[in-house]
């Protein structure tokens, strides 16, 4: 059994510097300075609240397997598939970010949600995971190169007739993502429009697959390397440096997974929003109007906390806002998760929509109009909770109100 | 019916578990020295009621319960000791039934963490002052108030947590609920005072290491937090011990927490600035040799602050060597962790610093505020007479901070730092013990006992044979099958 607990065993050193204080269970840090801060991990309140669900207890759990104080089972498997990834965990990590405190636990432990990964990856290798709804998944991706069980030949049929785009070369490749290619359209086209707006040429490749978030989050590593050998092939071809994506999950895994998966991998990466942000810097956008009404805005998990981009989504909304702009009480590197990621969408679709509707209603507090974001999964799931309490709130990407009020 | 479907007939199969994947996270605590035991059943309920119901089923049933917060017991405290144990999560009792600003009063289910209630206090411009536990922001204050603690901020102006408890629920071992302080009373409305009806029957209750009752909604003083604050760190070379005495018993002179706001004060003894410097956990400390010093104190007036810093700084600037700040980058940790991170828990973060290696058996133990030199000298000697043992145990002994309680005693940290070699934990529990003793016999209080502290005290017959023999009464009382975390205190 351990020879298919390898990653985890590997990883062991640090999963045993968990030392078991359980901030990661719902602590607060404030200070008499400022004011308390919350990394909550939406476990606490959105499921049975067993040290099982929490950081603390998924290192014991891992534990347990390498002591074999615990079988693999399909049970312990729902249970470690019961976290959305989101990393709240690793923000309240006992110890602090101190310019006094040179080592921490933080950096003994590493990156939490890579432990995560590893133990999902490892339950797949005995046979006890990923769960149903993902194998389904996982079988559609080997066929059809995305998770939402389409024709992969009906990829580009998103693009407006009269849109312009290039098949290679070009300022940046747009790597679409299949939310947006296939679902939450509006967030590709209009980003294509703002492009062509702006005068910036951006190539699009039919030969686009899913960059494998799904995979590799839900422990299907072999697949997800195939999809991402796929993928570099297909960006050397695009004769392009620059890669953009409007999708967070996508800019995660282009940026963050890829290159260590990847010998070769030497693309820059960017999200749509921070090419935004640089264009409207450089004048490159012309603000012709401004947005009536209140906005706030919810950090994506995987562009937020995982990749650290905070505040071109901020400077961005300053740019085109009338009105004012109120953040959410959880934000930035606390920011709470919208509740689909890791495979908890599809995995457990009433855990994420309840986490979704605690997002909304915290969003509610705020007293906007607009709770805006940069992520078409985040998106997809609020506006299920939107619809689940009937909630006022408009959600929109953020590229749709740019573009809503760009020459 | 099964003892689990009598279980989960009171909270649902959503709240109750006898899965081994997660009843395995309850064999851990803050030590992974002691047996880790999986216990046969988890239950998380989410009221007084459905936890009367629980204790009269495991009754019957003749299985033990145990009690837990937040498990941040350092001292086997939240662990089982045999399979057939009915672990209770508190953590899902965790609202706030009521914050009475007029009477300063706050009013809470016990699962509730100490972070979570001060961040709703500070909202209103209160706090508990004592903050809890050092042990951790997710601590509960059911755990706190069973265990007398402190040290996580506050506890030279505000003392143990305990002292700040003007109300308790407690059920028993008989299943019945008891109210305690005013509320013993039908008619008084709002907890407010714990003294007053005759004998303080709530304190068998208080740092009684969860063995009494389980407790399930306390009330507590609050405090308006004071707008200004300010901390000093301060380096002193040699013979640190007897010369922080000094100064600190110079500082009481002077007013301490009354007349000069004196929030906290802690002092880290040469050989723990050693660990610390010699690992580069603190690089803003340099190489220096010797202990460090450091106080926060509040006002509310900045004038009256400002007066205060000046005090207490002339004080310092007698026995310390150096200031060590007054910026963070200077080595001024006071302002980190209160003004910046707000991780009061100063000495909790150096906790996971050890690991993977090495991990802490602690002996915090309280002393009067005259003694700790010379318990610090006599574990300096008990590590040196001890050298080759700890040597092959893989243990380093050592304390890590004192922490000033209020103006006549502190609280020790010290313990052991050992490794995580199987073969090797039996004679690190066998030299735990030993150190325990030490302090006990010299004079020092356990406040946290957990299993292995409370074994201590009672097989070196720390306690006079009258009160033990009284305090096993009691406990018959209370708890007449001893059901309640069997094992403490040899019950």
């Amino acid at each position: 059994m351990t020879e298919k607990l390898k990653r985890i065993s590997d990883l062991e050193e640090r999963i045993l510097s968990c030392v078991a204080v359980g901030d990661c269970r719902g602590a607060l840090k404030g200070s008499f300075k400022n004011p308390f801060l919350e990394a909550a991990c939406p476990m606490r309140d959105h499921g049975p609240g067993f040290e099982a669900f929490f950081a603390r207890g998924r290192f014991t759990l891992a534990r347990a397997l390498l002591d074999k104080k615990i079988e693999p089972s399909e049970g312990l498997a729902d249970v470690i598939y019961q976290c959305t990834l989101c990393g709240a965990c690793r923000e309240v990590c006992n110890n602090p970010e101190s310019p006094c405190m040179s080592i921490s636990a933080r950096e003994n432990i590493g990156d939490h949600i890579e432990i995560w990964e590893a133990l999902r990856a490892d339950l797949v290798d005995l046979g006890v995971a990923p769960l149903p709804r993902h194998k389904e998944i996982i079988k559609h991706e080997i066929v059809e190169h995305n998770p939402y069980f389409e024709k992969h030949n009906d990829r580009l049929n998103w693009i407006p007739k009269d849109f312009k785009f290039l098949s290679k070369g070009g300022d940046a490749l747009f790597f679409v993502g299949c939310t947006s290619a296939y679902r939450l359209n509006i967030i590709s086209s209009t980003f294509l429009e703002i492009a062509n707006k702006s005068g910036i040429n951006l190539s699009i490749s039919p030969e686009e697959w899913c960059c494998g978030s799904v995979n590799l989050r839900t422990g299907g590593e072999d697949i997800f390397k195939d999809l991402a050998e796929h993928n570099l092939t297909v960006f050397k071809d695009s004769e392009v440096a620059k890669i953009v994506t409007t999708c967070a999950g996508c800019y995660r895994t282009l940026k963050n997974d890829y290159p260590k998966y990847l010998e070769d991998w030497d693309f820059e990466v960017l999200h749509s929003i921070e090419m935004i942000d640089e264009l409207l810097n450089s004048g490159e956008i012309k603000i012709a109007k401004k947005i009536d009404g209140v906005i706030t805005y919810h950090d994506p998990c995987h562009l937020g906390r995982h990749s650290g981009i905070y505040d071109a989504p901020r400077n961005v909304i300053d740019a085109i806002r009338k009105d004012e702009f109120v953040e959410m009480r959880r934000i930035r590197n606390y920011s709470y998760c919208c509740g689909a990621g890791g495979g908890v969408k599809s995995g457990f679709p009433d855990l994420a929509l309840e986490i979704a509707v605690d997002r909304i209603q915290e969003a509610e507090e705020t007293g906007a109009k607009f709770l805006t974001t940069v992520c078409p999964f985040c998106l997809t799931n609020f506006k299920d909770a939107i619809k689940e309490i009937k909630s006022d709130l408009i959600v929109i990407d953020l590229l749709e109100l740019v573009n809503k009020v760009i020459k | 019916m099964t003892l689990y479907d009598e279980l989960v007939n009171i909270v649902s199969e959503k709240y109750c578990t006898d899965k081994d994947y997660v009843c395995v996270t309850y064999a851990r605590g803050l030590d992974p020295c002691l047996p880790e035991i999986i216990p046969q059943i988890v239950i998380r309920p989410e009221s007084t009621e459905q936890i009367s119901e629980i204790v009269a089923i495991a009754k019957i049933h003749k299985t033990a319960i145990l009690p837990r917060g937040g498990g941040c017991g350092l001292m086997g405290g939240s662990k089982p000791i045999k399979k057939e144990t009915i672990l209770l999560d508190l953590t899902r009792m965790d609202k706030i039934l009521d914050i009475d600003e007029l009477n300063h009063t706050v009013t809470v289910q016990c699962g509730i963490n100490w972070s979570r209630l001060n961040a709703k206090l500070f909202d209103k411009g209160f706090y508990t002052g004592n903050m809890g536990p050092g042990s951790g922001l997710n601590a509960s204050i059911g755990g706190g108030l069973s265990h007398h603690s402190g040290g996580g901020g506050g506890c030279a102006k505000y003392g143990k947590c305990t002292e700040n408890c003007v109300g308790l629920e407690v059920i028993l071992g008989t299943g019945d609920v008891i109210t305690l302080g005013s509320q013993e009373s039908r008619f008084v409305e709002k907890p407010f005072t714990r003294l007053g009806f005759g004998s303080d029957l709530m304190g068998i209750f208080l740092g009684d290491n969860g063995t009494m009752g389980i407790k399930t909604t306390a009330t507590l003083k609050i405090f308006p937090k004071p707008p200004f604050f300010s901390g000093k760190t301060f380096f002193i070379k040699d013979n640190s011990y007897e010369k922080t005495r000094d100064m600190v018993q110079e500082m009481i002179a002077k007013g301490w927490a009354k007349s000069l706001g004196i929030y906290d004060f802690f002092y880290t003894p040469p050989p723990s600035v050693m660990g610390i410097t010699t690992d580069k956990l603190i690089e803003t400390w340099g190489d220096i040799k010797g202990g460090v010093i450091f106080y926060v104190i509040e006002a509310f007036d900045e004038k009256v602050l400002n007066r205060n810093t000046q005090i207490l700084e002339n004080i310092a600037k007698k026995y310390c060597t150096r200031e060590l700040g007054p910026s963070i980058e200077e080595g001024n940790i006071t302002d980190w962790f209160y003004g910046e991170q707000g991780h009061w828990q100063v000495y909790h973060p150096l906790f996971s610093v050890m690991g993977p290696d090495y991990f802490a058996a602690t002996t915090e133990v309280m002393v009067p505020i005259s003694r700790f030199p010379r318990i610090l000298h006599k574990l300096d000697e008990w590590e040196e007479e001890h050298h080759e043992a700890l040597f092959e145990a893989d243990a380093e002994s050592g304390v890590s901070h004192v922490v000033m309680l209020n103006h006549n005693s502190c609280y020790i940290g010290s313990g052991l730092a050992a490794s995580h070699d199987e073969d090797l934990k039996t004679d690190v529990i066998n030299l735990w013990k030993e150190q325990f003793e030490l302090l006990l016999k010299e004079g020092a209080v356990l406040y946290m006992c957990g299993q292995i502290g409370s074994h201590v005290i009672v097989d070196s017959r720390i306690y006079s044979e009258n009160y033990y023999k009284f305090f096993k009464k009691v406990k018959n009382i209370v708890d007449p099958d001893n059901i309640i975390s069997p094992g403490k205190f040899r019950f």
